[in-house]
């Protein structure tokens, strides 16, 4: 079944009025770092969706919901997260998110809503592969390789591997592979959502229960890479399930 | 320019296939409408695929918004209202535009509408073509929407909305693309099933149905009657693929001819019950403003017998400028300022996309 559908072919193929490119964004600074300031960190594409406020590295606080009544709850959670610290949104110095895999509708939310502050707030914005965020959410102490793994549905992961380090580092690229294939990697650590189930021997389980606090922390680890155009990309790794018409 | 005092509506509107992003004055002027439309991810397919559209929306937002602004040579400071289409449509597709909106009108501190897409359509046909304000909706009107999604006549007064009839089974709209789906018709088939319509004489005449004494609406016998003479076509060794014949400006070739005469009958008999269903409805309670929007709205056909028919009656006819007649985000700003009027407005906190949702 050939699959038509190609999310990397340039904006402009798909449109009539409009011929600027995705990095085009409305009122968007240069990308240059956020100095000092509050940063609101999101993962909207896990089965727990959640936020999380604070400077490189110190978190504040975070809040979380689950993943089905998210889409309507999402930017409550963070009006209350800045009015818990006396903030308002003009106060956020940069934003950013999880970039997937993940839900694919759930991704989309956040990262629309990220856009939309971007707009906004013309904060600088960026978007972090979920995979190297569970990887640095579990780094500390780990033993031998790190699996950071997003379930995938059908009895699938995506995975990718990683070294201990700080912030690890990748040792491939993602893939998804079968749940058994993930036993062949021990000894490992594998760390996601969901994970408890995953594992047999040499196999060290780390199921996550929130991730946005760990982008936070990430960028105490290395700089972020401040491309508002990654909110518009979100890293599916599969494409939708439709085949061309015999 | 207007005065910096009169607030400009922002309008986002993704609930299937078009991105679009609309700066509409607070008279009603419209000051830029952009459209991107994702026709060309989506004919591989033969129609619509939500989960493409919605990637598509993603990505194609800021280009869209940056060409509105641009061509309204305004920016997000002159904006004083944000409004979003929360539904009817593809929930995916919804919620990227709606995130965005309400995310852009928190962090403003801007008041949020989240507009039913079928009151942006309702309210459509007293937008000005040319860029001037839109004129006064009167307080009382009858309201015709017919698209690739909806078919259904509304009584509207006051900003209350009655459903006075609705399609049972299949879109106006809808049944023209399906019959140009099966006679090899490139996505979107409607539009060229009506142009291609244009160039024969209507054979065999078709029925209308009665849907009983309502003011209901049903395409789907009529869609499968045009099929079944499709076929009946066909086993007499008549052509009837135009794949080949969609263009700008078609030129199929004599032997085609049946077949278009048949897109034609089908056309006819489509057009036939919407005016059969205003005739009723006006027998019932005569009323002096019809206002028509929706995608099936541009049909030249329609066009050209609504006049008519409304001159008769002495009916005062309001045919949605064609720019507007497909999906846009001018009629969703537009609504919304309807809405404004009239001290509604929403909780950007708390709202959600549905994908159907009751007017």
């Amino acid at each position: 079944m050939a699959k038509e559908y190609s999310g990397d072919r340039p904006t402009a193929l798909y449109t009539s009025a409009v011929t600027d490119t995705p990095s085009n964004l409305a009122g968007a600074p240069p990308t240059e770092p956020p100095v000092d300031g509050p940063i609101l960190a999101l993962d909207s594409g896990s089965p727990v969706v959640s936020v999380a406020l604070g400077t490189a590295g110190d978190v504040w606080g975070s809040r979380s919901v689950a993943q089905a009544s998210s889409s309507e709850a999402l930017l409550g959670l963070v009006d209350e997260l800045l009015a818990e610290h006396r903030l308002v949104a003009r106060d956020l110095s940069g934003v950013v998110g999880a970039r997937g895999p993940g839900s694919f509708t759930g991704l989309r939310v956040g990262l629309a809503t990220l856009l939309g502050l971007h707009q906004a707030l013309a904060v600088p914005a960026a978007a972090v592969p979920t995979l190297e965020i569970l990887a640095a959410w579990t780094a500390e102490g780990a033993a031998g390789t790190i699996v950071a793994a997003v379930d995938a549905l059908r009895g699938e992961w995506f995975v990718q591997t990683f070294e201990d380090g700080e912030p690890p580092r990748a040792t491939g690229a993602p893939r998804c592979v079968a749940a058994r294939a993930i036993d062949e990697l021990a000894p490992c650590r594998v760390v996601g959502f969901g994970v408890g189930a995953l594992g047999g021997p040499g196999v060290d389980a780390r199921p996550v229960d929130t991730l946005a606090p760990a982008i936070v922390r990430l960028a105490a680890w290395r700089p972020l890479e401040w491309r508002p155009a990654d909110l518009l990309d979100p890293l599916y790794l599969r494409q939708p399930a439709v085949s061309r018409p015999a | 320019m207007p005065p910096r005092d009169a607030p400009l509506v922002l309008g986002i509107e993704t609930s299937c296939d078009d991105t679009a992003c609309a700066i509409v004055a607070a008279d009603g002027r419209v000051l830029a409408s952009a459209v991107s439309s994702q026709l060309e991810a989506h004919r591989p397919f033969g129609g619509v695929v939500p989960e493409i559209a919605s990637r598509e929306h993603l990505r194609n937002w800021p280009a869209v918004s940056a060409e509105a602004f641009e061509r309204a040579g305004v920016t997000l400071d002159d904006v004083g209202v944000v409004a979003a289409t929360r539904g009817p449509g593809l929930i995916g597709a919804l919620l990227v535009g709606l995130s965005v909106g309400r995310a852009l009108s928190w962090a403003r501190g801007l008041p949020f509408h989240a507009v039913h897409h079928l009151e942006g359509h309702l309210y459509s046909p007293f937008l000005s073509a040319h860029g001037l304000p839109a004129d006064e909706v009167p307080p009382r009107f009858v309201g015709l929407v017919v698209s690739g999604g909806h078919t259904a006549l509304y009584r509207v007064e006051d900003g209350e909305v009655e459903t006075e009839g609705e399609t049972r089974d299949d879109a106006m709209g809808e049944a023209f693309d399906k019959l140009g789906k099966r006679v090899g018709l490139p996505y979107p088939q409607g539009p060229v099933v009506d142009s291609l319509g244009e160039l024969a004489e209507p054979q065999p005449r078709m029925p209308v149905p009665r849907c009983g004494e309502t003011l209901d609406f049903s395409f789907s016998g009529l869609k499968t009657r045009a099929i079944q003479e499709v076929e009946k076509l066909e086993r007499r060794g008549v052509p009837t693929d135009l794949g080949g014949v969609a263009g700008p400006e078609p030129s199929p070739g004599p032997e085609l001819l049946p077949v278009l005469s048949l897109l034609a009958a089908f056309r006819r008999a489509a057009v036939r019950q919407v005016l059969d269903r205003l005739e009723r409805m006006h027998r019932r309670g005569s009323f002096e403003v019809l206002a028509v929007s929706g995608g099936a709205a541009a049909n030249r056909e329609l066009r050209r017998a609504l006049p008519e028919w409304a001159e008769e009656k002495g009916v005062d006819l309001r045919l949605v400028p064609l720019r507007y007649s497909g999906d846009n985000a001018a009629m969703i700003a537009w609504a919304a300022l309807q809405r404004e009027r009239r001290g509604r407005r929403d909780d950007p906190l708390a709202v959600t996309a549905a994908s159907r949702i009751p007017l």
